[in-house]
């Protein structure tokens, strides 16, 4: 595909000789670290299991990066890879999840480390209402089923198009719109009560 | 932050509130402004650098750290080792014991005497005593013998402090001890079943 704007570095990593963490593939990586931990964090829940999840993505970049035959864009490729390596852990440790309250907690000290990007300086207050939003609105996401958890983070999270959300997927674009819309009503459901409780008051 | 524009619902009057909760029910459009502007509200996040530190284990490469460990120079032995060695494989036994006789003689620590004399004195003292607490029981025994405090005798008899009844009827004993034997045969002392009985026993 032409058009991939990462076609030339994937190409570069594909010509690499030997297997190295250096060179092209660091510049791989330091491309797509932040994307791919995004979606597995929004999609697992929790950060532990976003970054089993991101290893393992990265993992399967680097062995098999060789065989992408630039059917899709690159980028395609790899969310497909984050997506589906965060499903399955979620689903393997899902009984470990439900057992324990070390995600609530995991997820309040994650809040910590959100990079604000507004210059204001906010109130402990605001600071910790807007924690407390965001910790609601990843509860609202976690509700979802899986297929329909992707679809919201892949269109809202990471702003893919519906042609991008397609190829990711590997379904129709009638499939994303229909998707889509049954992730529209059930997070509608979902959010009513944070946005009653943070916006109407 | 982007949703700080209308994260407060301060200043809406009830009226206004149930208003904007009714339109977002009726209007689509709206509800995906709402839904979307929620969404994107959410801070993206950075990878830990944890990932980092993972990727070479996950990717089958070494490490930086291995690497840096393998990376490191040996040391070389010292030349120490080159002469022991050969003392070693020459006569082993001579060459360890001139290296015993060559360590450095300890001096014994001053608290070392202190303790000895201590110990010393005090078993000097208990040797003085035992004599004399000796002699002493010695005379305390010789004393109490003289004063007839053990008086010897095979004839028990002669010292006993009561007299030895042995009475042939029932009626012998004081009437204490009759009523005594009423009350453990269980019945009156002048049964003469009892009586009998108690007879025959003694006979």
């Amino acid at each position: 595909m032409s058009s991939d704007p990462d076609a030339e570095l994937v190409v570069a990593c594909q010509q690499s000789t030997t297997p190295s963490l250096e060179g092209e593939f660091r510049q791989l990586y330091d491309r797509f670290k932040d994307r791919v931990y995004n979606v597995c964090y929004r999609i697992s829940g929790n950060p532990t299991d976003a970054l089993d999840a991101s290893q393992e993505t990265f993992g399967i970049i680097f062995r098999r990066v060789s065989e992408f035959r630039f059917q899709s864009r690159f980028s395609s490729w790899v969310y497909r890879i984050a997506v589906n390596a965060s499903i399955d852990l979620r689903r393997r440790s899902r009984t470990r999840r439900f057992a324990s309250l070390d995600v609530v907690q995991e997820a309040s000290s994650e809040a910590s480390r959100y990079e604000i990007q507004d210059s204001n300086v906010e109130m402990p207050s605001q600071t910790a209402s807007r924690r407390e939003f965001e910790i609601e609105v990843q509860r609202a996401i976690d509700r979802l089923s899986p297929k329909l958890r992707t679809i919201v983070v892949l269109r809202y999270l990471e702003s893919l198009s519906y042609e991008e959300v397609s190829e990711t997927l590997k379904v129709s674009l009638g499939t994303v719109k229909s998707r889509l819309a049954r992730a529209h009503d059930a997070l509608d459901r979902e959010l009513a009560p944070v946005l009653d409780k943070h916006y109407l008051g | 932050m982007a949703w700080k524009g209308f994260s407060s619902g301060e200043g809406l009057s009830d009226q206004d509130r149930l208003a904007v909760r009714t339109h977002l029910t009726r209007c689509g459009e709206c509800r995906e402004w709402v839904r979307a502007r929620i969404l994107a509200s959410l801070p993206r996040l950075s990878a830990p650098p944890e990932l980092d530190e993972r990727l070479p284990t996950e990717c089958g490469l070494a490490s930086s750290s291995v690497l840096a460990l393998q990376a490191l120079t040996g040391y070389p032995a010292p030349s120490v080792l080159d002469r022991l060695v050969a003392e070693e494989l020459e006569e082993p036994a001579l060459h360890r014991t001139n290296r015993f006789t060559d360590l450095e003689k300890m001096r014994a620590p001053d608290q070392l005497e202190l303790a000895l004399e201590h110990s010393l004195q005090r078993s000097a003292l208990v040797r003085r005593w035992i004599p004399v607490f000796g002699a002493l029981a010695a005379a305390s025994l010789l004393v109490w013998f003289t004063a007839g405090g053990y008086t010897p005798s095979g004839n028990h008899d002669a010292v006993r402090p009561f007299e030895v009844v042995r009475p042939k009827t029932i009626q012998a004993f004081s009437p204490w001890i009759q009523a005594n034997f009423g009350a453990l045969a269980g019945s009156s002392p002048r049964s003469s079943r009892v009586d009998r009985t108690l007879q025959e026993e003694i006979r």
